[in-house]
């Protein structure tokens, strides 16, 4: 709404102040990740039968979605 | 810009170890809590700042309106059949594969949750399925958009709507903020479901 609002107005560059903002909201990310010791200890354990999964999943997603798009595409 | 998203990563990872495990200066939940609800609702207010201000992201995402409910389904459907695969390849329980492949990259549900229904072993495999879905995605985004504009926010599954988002709406155009903030939201919501529907499987 401020956005909206403000839309003709001169602002400071958005682009900088969002990659500000990921850059803290990724490290947080990876302070959760770092800090969190079940986490750590489970990934030599599993972690070969994990990437099979995470890559499946991920591939069989954007498949997927590619397949939806062209199915619309083609109606 | 992946450069500065990896260090910081990697910087946080090393950061939160270091506080748990050597000084312990103060509680993890400050940071990985506290600090990333702040900068995530920060994000959300630039986002939705400059979204509104660009005219034509206005008209685009008009244009995206059935996807906004087929998209997360799909996205459901292939971490499913992708559990499956993986669950013939590795010859482990097929049940068990699928339900934590939807957990859809939320680690923190699917970990403690096949720990409760499968036991310790499930637990620990959908901590780390679903943490690397996490990781893959924000590591391969320039990569996989290549591959189709949407295709990142189809790998990030359910963290589209936090974690993800802020990586994929710089990858992927202003107007893909909705869809990936309607994708998460909707795949969060299924993300529990599916995966005590899924366990029963097994």
């Amino acid at each position: 709404m401020a956005g909206y609002l403000l839309r003709n107005q001169k602002l400071p560059k958005l682009e900088t102040v969002s990659l500000a903002i990921i850059v803290i909201l990724i490290f947080s990310l990876g302070f959760g990740i770092g800090s969190n010791n079940d986490l750590i200890i489970s990934l030599p354990q599993v972690g070969l039968q994990a990437l099979v999964i995470a890559a499946l999943a991920i591939a069989f997603s954007i498949i997927f979605i590619k397949a939806g798009k062209k199915a619309v595409k083609s109606q | 810009m992946i450069k500065y998203i990896l260090a910081a990563l990697v910087l946080g990872c090393v950061a939160g170890y270091v506080n748990n495990n050597v000084f312990n200066v103060m509680p993890n939940a400050a940071i990985s809590d506290t600090l990333f609800t702040v900068t995530l609702i920060a994000l959300l207010f630039v986002f939705g700042f400059s979204f509104a201000q660009d005219k034509a992201t206005l008209q685009k995402m008009q244009k995206t309106g059935w996807r906004i409910v087929v998209f997360p389904l799909l996205v459901a459907l292939g971490s499913l059949v992708g559990g499956l695969i993986a669950g013939v390849v590795l010859q482990i329980n097929l049940g068990g594969a699928m339900a934590v492949s939807s957990g859809y990259g939320w680690y923190t549900l699917s970990g403690p949750m096949m720990g409760q229904l499968m036991g310790t072993k499930w637990g620990t495999l959908g901590f780390a399925a679903n943490f690397l879905r996490e990781l893959i995605t924000i590591v391969s985004i320039p990569l996989i958009v290549k591959l189709d504009k949407y295709a990142p926010v189809a790998s990030g599954g359910g963290t589209t709507m936090d974690t993800t988002l802020g990586v994929i709406v710089k990858y992927c155009g202003k107007d893909t903020l909705m869809i990936a903030f309607a994708n998460g939201l909707i795949l969060s919501i299924m993300a529990p479901f599916a995966t005590v529907a899924l366990s029963a499987l097994s």
